[in-house]
């Protein structure tokens, strides 16, 4: 379980290393297409339970392709893949969605739909598809509406929300699936400074509350400032994981990314903080 | 002989026209007995056998070819309704069941005939399987060439107890047709293209009634080589092929830019039908009107 | 308007269309006669007017109009696209093709189950093609390869069916055109009897599927993060819906507009949630069908408009009124 880049063994604060990491990866290779190039190279990490847990990289490094595979919609080819130690293609669909509420890069809005409707779709895994809603799914809507922060749009219309109030309702459909972990591919693109807090500390206070939550980004100082732990990905192999200290070091940073950085110490809050030179 | 010919069918119509009274054979459908000749069995274009225990008194032509037949033998007071395409006089008054090929079937049924005449085409099958679902004798046709004239003539004299009649009318269309015969033979043949018209002409092509019609009547159909009824054909070759006159129906545009004598021929010679003499010796005259001074 | 009123609206003119449709017809008959031949009295003709043909037509009509709606809901929803419709993936292109073939053979002259046979067969395979060709493309049925495919294969038989039109005569030129625009005419109870075998339950199915088909309007990857099956879904709300428009397309040829505007036009009154959807759609359509081969059959009685014209006359302005005061609403 020892990770390949930093040696440091995976430990979540408050808890002990016999506990099972909630999602993790072995040896594994995926590719998209079966004669096509290899888009994850033998990664090896782990996602301790209950912290936020960030994975970086530049831009086709393979962070969305780990997603993926790490919620079953894309087989590895090689080495294996695990949510809380079990493999991936023993979870049927709904159960693994009561696990992780997912929060994918982009969805489509064709039709018309209320904030309701859609964060009352995060009932699914655990309706199926015939089982009308009960009290219980209205109160997980409720509440998952209240923690983002948006129980005043519920009546509105999808298409009339800001960018951030968009993420905050999708963020609050992988709430109302009630799961262990949420899982989320850059959920702060796009968005203001205001809007990308919020969202941060809503999963600070997550992963707090004893969700683990991995997160996709391509901000390092933030994620330097939020996460507990995290990997860097680069050309599909993992650069380095572990702690932000550990992780953001100049040499490594500049090798993944091509381009002269500094990173010293955030005057305010004391994590590493990266500046671009030149 | 060349002024009676016509002048003898124009009678023959009038006659028939004229009712039924003066038939013999009407009278016996009073009867119990069946009429003479009756029961008559008769196949239709579909090969089906289709038996007659007396003529049938309320009829339903589709095919306007076909009621124009029934009026020529003299049973136009047994038809109880007309399609939108027949406007002839002597039925313009019955109520209309609506186009031939789409009737409406509520209307047709309400009028509870014992015969209904249908087009058999290429959407045939459900109409006659209705009729047949729905117990009404039906007979299907397909008036395509002159022997289809003639058979359908003698058919539906069969079933409506008109033998004598029909008979006699498809002698009366022979006796004209070898009278034009006689008239064109040893003439060099016309060459000719009948068109529909429009920018986009379609041409008579080989198995066309209007063919068969132009080859009696001394023409030559350019467009002999054409593979079906009728086709389109481009400007191009109306230019290039030796074309003595274009025929096209009356009213109908010729096709723009081409400058070739054109001749107006009556719509009949593209309907088979009773009126298959008088339209091909109507085209002999156009096309050799030396023959017939 | 609330779900159940709308729901109740429509079942309302579902039922008004219906006893429309078998009260009026192109043959003037009163209504105490109607009841007469509904109750087995009076003459045997109107009898068989009445349950013979008016019956067996309307209830087709609201079993294809229904059954096109619904379909046309469920491939809005796989395909994420509002323009999509039950003809999208080349099953008209198929079918006509199927039906015009037959009538160039002269064969629809043998028998009468000719036709709709080889319609059905045609359509069939547009879908068999289709799916083939975008699953040897990615085995996951993207949305966007299996939507060329569709045009593509769609494209193909229009050109088979233009060829085939090309070298036949015009009676098969105009009888293939009035398929084409479709028609009622062919309703008798066997028609209704195949037809609702192939819609009752594939509706049933297809209404199991409704909480899934919400998620896969969202994307399919959410959809899968959300625990639905995508691939399974995919497979069984395509090839159901497929089936349903084909066995429509059979029984009548081709009705356009009733697939595309009465999911969008209950969307807009009633939101996305298939649930709702599907089964309002389901009644929608059907009432819309009656009441259009009501008018088919009557307007211009006893000569008959081809439904086809009447879907498009009557649902696109009722279809833009239901839009303008959509976009209001979503706006202001």
């Amino acid at each position: 379980m020892a990770s390949a880049a930093s040696g440091r063994p995976p430990e979540a604060p408050g808890s002990t290393s016999r506990a099972v990491a909630a999602f993790s990866t072995e040896s594994l290779t995926a590719r998209y297409d079966a004669t096509g190039p290899d888009v994850l190279k033998n990664v090896t990490m782990a996602v301790p339970a209950g912290t936020l847990y960030a994975v970086l990289g530049p831009n086709g490094s393979g962070k969305s392709t780990l997603m993926r595979v790490l919620m079953g919609t894309l087989r590895p080819i090689h080495g294996s893949a695990r949510i809380a130690g079990r493999e991936l293609r023993d979870w049927d669909r709904r159960e693994l969605a009561r696990q992780v509420g997912a929060v994918a890069q982009s969805e489509d809005q064709p039709f018309p739909m209320t904030v309701r409707e859609l964060v009352s779709m995060g009932r699914y895994p655990h309706l199926g598809p015939l089982r009308p809603e009960g009290d219980e799914d209205r109160a997980a809507v409720n509440e998952a509406l209240e923690r983002c922060d948006a129980a005043q749009l519920s009546s509105r219309y999808v298409s009339t929300l800001s960018g951030g109030e968009f993420q905050r309702i999708r963020i609050a459909r992988a709430l109302a699936q009630k799961p262990r972990a949420l899982a989320l591919d850059e959920p702060t693109a796009s968005l203001d400074l205001r809007h990308e807090m919020s969202i941060l500390q809503l999963l600070r206070e997550s992963a707090d509350s004893g969700l683990t939550v991995l997160l996709i980004t391509h901000h390092l100082n933030l994620a330097a400032r939020f996460a507990d732990q995290m990997l860097l990905l680069s050309e599909g192999r993992v650069a380095a994981q572990g702690s932000p200290e550990e992780v953001l070091r100049e040499g490594v940073l500049e090798e993944v990314y091509g381009w002269p950085v500094s990173v010293r110490p955030d005057p305010v809050s004391g994590a590493p903080s990266v500046t671009p030179l030149g | 002989m060349r002024r009676i010919l016509p002048g003898l069918s124009a009678a023959l119509v009038a006659l028939a026209c004229s009712g039924e009274a003066p038939d013999p054979q009407a009278k016996a459908t009073n009867s119990d007995q069946p009429p003479d000749g009756f029961p008559v069995v008769v196949v239709d274009a579909t090969g089906a056998e289709h038996r007659f225990e007396r003529p049938p008194s309320k009829i339903i032509s589709l095919v306007p070819s076909a009621t124009e037949t029934l009026l020529v033998l003299g049973v136009g007071a047994r038809l109880v309704a007309r399609t939108d395409f027949d406007t002839a006089a002597a039925v313009v008054h019955l109520p209309s069941v609506g186009g031939g090929l789409d009737p409406s079937l509520e209307v047709l049924v309400v009028h509870e005939p014992d015969l209904v005449i249908h087009f058999l085409g290429p959407n045939s099958a459900g109409t006659a399987s209705r009729f047949a679902e729905f117990g009404i004798p039906n007979l299907a046709i397909r008036p395509d060439g002159i022997d289809d004239v003639r058979m359908i003539m003698r058919l539906l004299g069969r079933v409506t107890g008109k033998v004598a009649l029909a008979d006699s009318l498809v002698g009366t269309i022979d006796a004209t047709l070898v009278h034009v015969a006689e008239a064109v033979r040893g003439l060099p043949p016309v060459r000719v293209a009948f068109l529909l018209g429009g920018a986009a002409p379609y041409a008579a092509g080989p198995g066309s009634y209007v063919h068969q019609l132009l080859t009696l009547a001394g023409g030559q159909n350019v467009f002999a080589d054409l593979g079906h009824l009728y086709a389109q054909v481009s400007l191009e070759s109306l230019v290039v092929r030796e074309i003595d006159f274009l025929l096209l129906p009356e009213g109908a545009e010729p096709p723009p830019g081409i400058d070739r004598p054109v001749r107006f021929v009556p719509e009949s010679i593209q309907f088979p039908g009773p009126r298959l003499g008088e339209a091909t010796l109507a085209l002999a005259k156009i096309l050799h009107p030396e023959a017939f001074r | 308007m609330s779900r159940r009123a709308l729901a109740v609206l429509l079942l309302a003119i579902a039922v008004a269309g219906l006893l429309a449709g078998v009260f009026l017809g192109p043959e003037p008959l009163s209504w105490s006669v109607v009841v007469d031949a509904l109750l087995g009295r009076g003459s045997s003709t109107l009898h068989r007017v009445v349950w013979d043909i008016r019956l067996p037509r309307v209830i087709l009509a609201l079993l294809v109009g229904g059954g096109l709606a619904m379909a046309g809901t469920v491939f809005q929803a796989l395909l994420r696209n509002p323009l999509a419709e039950p003809y999208i993936l080349g099953i008209s292109g198929g079918a006509a093709t199927g039906a015009v073939s037959v009538m160039a053979l002269g064969l629809v002259s043998l028998t009468s189950w000719a036709l709709p046979a080889a319609s059905f067969a045609g359509a069939l395979l547009a879908i068999l093609l289709v799916f083939r060709v975008a699953s040897a493309a990615d085995a996951r049925l993207d949305v966007g390869v299996l939507l060329l495919a569709g045009v593509v294969v769609g494209a193909f038989f229009v050109a088979i069916l233009s060829l085939i039109l090309a070298l036949s005569d015009a009676e098969t030129v105009r009888s293939a055109v009035l398929w084409t625009m479709g028609s009622l005419r062919g309703a008798t109870w066997r028609t209704v009897l195949v037809v609702g075998t192939y819609t009752v339950p594939t509706t049933l199915a297809l209404l199991g599927l409704a909480r899934s088909l919400n998620l896969m309007a969202i994307g399919e990857e959410t959809a899968s993060y959300l625990g639905a099956d995508v691939e399974r879904v995919k497979k069984m709300a395509y090839g159901v819906a497929s089936m349903v428009t084909a066995a429509g397309v059979a029984a009548t040829g081709v009705i356009g507009f009733v697939g595309l505007i009465v999911p969008h036009g209950v969307r807009l009154l009633i939101g996305s949630d298939n649930r709702a959807l599907l089964p309002i759609s389901f009644v929608a359509g059907g009432a819309f069908l009656t009441l259009a081969d009501l008018v088919a059959r009557t307007a211009l009685a006893p000569a008959e408009l081809p439904i086809g014209v009447i879907t498009a006359l009557v649902g696109v302005p009722l279809f833009l009124v239901l839009l303008r005061r959509m976009v209001r609403r979503q706006i202001g």
